[in-house]
């Protein structure tokens, strides 16, 4: 059962890398996990017990290895393992077909890199943390709901089995 | 006038000198063998190489302030991901004279 919290970033190139580990790191207490290609993240997900609240994930990550797995590969394959996770798309390109593709599979978000980039994957982090507590708290208010509908349909029941065996009856106890 | 404007990473680091020394060694690290590698994919007309070379350095450009490096590694980029061979040399030669001249600004700033 994975059950760790993480946060992991997924970046061939090492300055983004380090740079997103070392802001992302300051915004939170879970441990941050770096990896240069897609395969290795991958491995790692299957093999140990982590359940990472957030993947950044690079769209290219084939610079370095050019037949390295690419960033959408690497969304699909996380989707169907973890689809939970949430994983925000990184980018040296603002393209908005690519931003649609990514969020068509299963992406939280798309950030361009830039000098913006830091401040919107914080921004990012912040409001999967709301988004998963606002899911939490939604299941928490429909078990209730559930709790208290099937508790009000038993006492029904009961006050007509009761009534039918006679056991209580529509008239007053003092008459 | 300088080529690098580091007011990002200034404001990144908090203008903590050894996270700045971080990146910036890094930079210096990293750029001089990207740059070699766009050269050979133009030489070698390797488009797609060309293109994912500029790719990985355009970030990095822009993190160390070389505005004048932007628009520069933005069309070489462009240029590999259309294969136009036009001018894409020249746009190599005046990106790579303006990291030359970048290196050794960003060497005086970590006392190098």
């Amino acid at each position: 059962m994975s059950n760790s919290p993480a946060i992991y970033i997924v970046e061939d190139d090492d300055m983004q890398r380090e740079l997103l580990a070392d802001h992302i790191g300051k915004m939170s207490n879970y441990p941050i996990k770096s990896f240069p290609t897609g395969e290795e993240c991958l491995k790692h997900l299957s093999t140990s017990k982590d359940n990472p609240v957030i993947i950044y994930l690079d769209y290219y990550l084939n610079s370095i290895i050019p037949d390295a797995m690419d960033g959408l590969d690497v969304l699909v394959e996380i989707k169907k393992t973890h689809p939970n996770c949430e994983v925000v798309m990184l980018s040296g390109q603002d393209k908005i077909e690519v931003a649609v593709d990514t969020m068509k599979y299963g992406a939280f978000d798309y950030i361009v890199k830039g000098e913006s980039a830091f401040y919107r994957a914080e921004k990012a982090l912040f409001n999967i943390y709301r988004y998963h507590k606002l899911r939490k708290n939604a299941s928490l208010y429909k078990t209730l709901t559930i709790t208290f509908a099937v508790a009000f349909l038993l006492m029904i029941i009961l006050f007509f089995v009761l009534q039918k065996s006679g056991a209580i009856t529509n008239t007053p106890g003092w008459m | 006038m300088n080529i690098i404007d580091l007011t990002f990473l200034r404001g990144f680091t908090k203008n903590d000198p050894e996270r700045m020394k971080k990146y910036i060694g890094m930079f210096l690290q990293h750029a001089p063998v990207m740059m070699q590698n766009i050269e050979k994919a133009y030489i070698e007309k390797n488009w797609s190489a060309l293109k994912s070379s500029a790719h990985s350095l355009k970030p990095q450009i822009t993190y160390m302030g070389i505005k004048s490096g932007e628009d520069l590694i933005r069309t070489i980029e462009n240029n590999g991901a259309a294969s136009i061979e036009h001018g894409t040399n020249e746009l190599i030669s005046q990106l790579k004279s303006i990291l030359d001249e970048a290196y050794p600004e960003l060497k005086k700033e970590i006392g190098g």
